[in-house]
C-alpha cells in the first residue's frame, strides 16, 4: 500500500520554537539567535551590545557551546543574566535546549535575548529556536566566497554583519562580491560593515536593534 | 552532521502515520530536500540504515529526491536550472548577477509503500 505523506522531517522542533516563541511575545522579549562560523566575532558583538544597551534595556543572554564556559564567563562579567548551554557535541543549538533555560530567567526583566549559537556556518541555519531574527556575521579574513559556498544561512538570516571591516585590507575582502552574492540568496537581507574592534558601523546596527526591541516591547 | 536526529524525527513521523494507517511494515520511504537545502544526502542514508533495524522501517529502502536549485539570470534574462555547487553563479554565461529562486526546500516525508 502506498501512502502520500508530505510532512516536514522538522514539524516537531517547529511545534517547540512556535511555543518558545509565544512565550517571548507575551512578555514583550525580541529574541535574536546569533550564528556565525567559529571566532567571527559573536561573542564580541554580544559584549558591545550589551555595554551600548543596558543602560536602556533588560538583556539576557544564552551562550551554546559544544564544551566549556569561557564565552558565558565574558559576558557574565558585564552584570547581565546569562546561561550556557553545552551541547556535548551537538552543532548547533534547538528550541528544546532553550527552553530547559527558562527557569534561569526572570522574563519580566528582560526586554531583549541574544541567543549565540554554536560556531558552525552550516546547521544552526536548519533550526529555529523561537527566535524573531536570525543575525549572521561574517568575518573579512572568512572570505567574500562564503556565501556561494554556504548559502542556507545567508538565505535564512534576516541580517548580515560583515564583522572585522578593520581587517578587509590586509585580507583582501571582495566586500562587493559579498554583497551582491549574499543578496542573490536573500534580497530582503539587511547588511552592515561593522567592526567590533574600532566600533565602526555599530551603531547602525544598534539603531536596527533598538527598533525592533521597541516594537515588541511590553513595560 | 546531524542526520542521525533527522532520521530519529522521521522514525516519529512514520509511527504517527503508522498509528493513524495501522500498518506494521514499511518497504520504501520517499523523501524530498532542496539541492541546497544543507542536508547530506550520504550522511542521511548511512544514519538512516544505522538506525531502522527493529523498527517499523527494519529492511526499508529509503529515496531522496533532490529538488533542483532554479536561479534567475538577469544576463541571460530567464530562469535557468543549475548543478552548480555555487548557487550565485549563472551555469550558462558565469555570469554574477542571479537571484536564487528555489533550491532550500526543507526535508520532507513525501511518501511509504507499506504492508
Ligand atoms: N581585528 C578585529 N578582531 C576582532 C573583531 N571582532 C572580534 N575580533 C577578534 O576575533 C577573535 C574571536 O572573537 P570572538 O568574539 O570570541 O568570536 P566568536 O564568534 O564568539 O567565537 P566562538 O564563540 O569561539 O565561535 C577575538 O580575538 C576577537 O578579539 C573585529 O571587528 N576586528
Ligand atoms: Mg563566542
Ligand atoms: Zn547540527
Ligand atoms: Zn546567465
Amino acid at each position: 500500500m502506498q501512502i502520500k505523506v508530505v510532512k516536514n522531517i522538522l514539524d516537531a522542533s517547529r511545534r517547540i520554537a512556535a511555543e518558545n516563541r509565544a512565550l517571548f511575545d507575551q512578555h514583550g522579549i525580541y529574541v535574536i539567535n546569533l550564528m556565525s562560523s567559529p571566532g567571527a566575532g559573536k561573542t564580541s558583538l554580544v559584549e558591545n551590545t550589551i555595554r551600548t544597551l543596558q543602560n536602556d534595556f533588560g538583556i539576557g543572554v544564552i551562550e551554546g557551546d559544544i564544551q566549556d564556559s569561557y564565552d558565558a564567563e565574558r559576558i557574565g562579567r558585564l552584570g547581565v543574566p546569562v546561561v550556557q548551554i553545552n551541547t556535548g557535541g551537538a552543532c548547533h543549538l534547538d528550541g528544546n535546549m532553550i527552553r530547559e533555560t527558562f527557569t534561569n530567567f526572570d522574563f519580566a526583566a528582560i526586554d531583549l535575548l541574544i541567543v549565540e549559537n554554536v560556531g558552525n556556518l552550516v546547521c544552526p541555519a536548519e533550526f529555529e529556536i523561537g527566535e524573531n531574527a536570525k543575525v549572521m556575521l561574517l568575518s573579512t579574513p572568512e572570505g567574500a566566497d562564503k556565501p556561494a559556498k554556504y548559502p542556507l544561512m545567508f538565505a535564512e538570516s534576516k541580517v548580515l554583519l560583515i564583522n572585522k571591516i578593520d581587517l578587509a585590507p590586509y585580507v583582501d575582502f571582495d566586500l562587493d562580491k559579498a554583497r551582491r552574492d549574499a543578496l542573490a540568496i536573500n534580497p530582503d537581507l539587511e547588511i552592515f560593515e561593522i567592526s567590533c574592534k574600532t566600533g565602526t558601523g555599530l551603531e547602525q546596527w544598534l539603531e536596527w536593534l533598538r527598533q525592533k526591541i521597541a516594537s515588541v516591547k511590553k513595560r | 552532521m546531524h542526520e542521525l536526529s533527522l532520521v530519529h524525527s522521521l522514525l516519529e513521523l512514520i509511527d504517527e502515520q503508522a498509528a493513524e494507517h495501522g500498518f506494521s511494515r514499511v518497504n520504501l520511504v520517499k523523501l524530498s530536500c532542496g539541492r541546497i537545502s544543507g542536508v547530506e544526502p550520504q550522511a542521511l542514508k548511512f544514519a538512516f540504515s544505522n538506525t531502522i533495524p527493529g523498527t517499523l522501517c527494519a529492511g526499508a529502502r529509503l529515496e531522496l529526491d533532490i529538488l533542483p536549485l532554479k536561479i534567475h539570470c538577469f544576463d541571460c534574462d530567464r530562469e535557468i536550472y543549475s548543478n552548480n555547487a555555487d548557487p550565485t553563479t549563472c551555469p550558462d554565461c558565469g555570469g554574477s548577477r542571479v537571484m536564487v529562486c528555489s533550491g532550500f526546500e526543507e526535508l520532507q516525508l513525501v511518501e511509504l509503500d507499506v504492508d
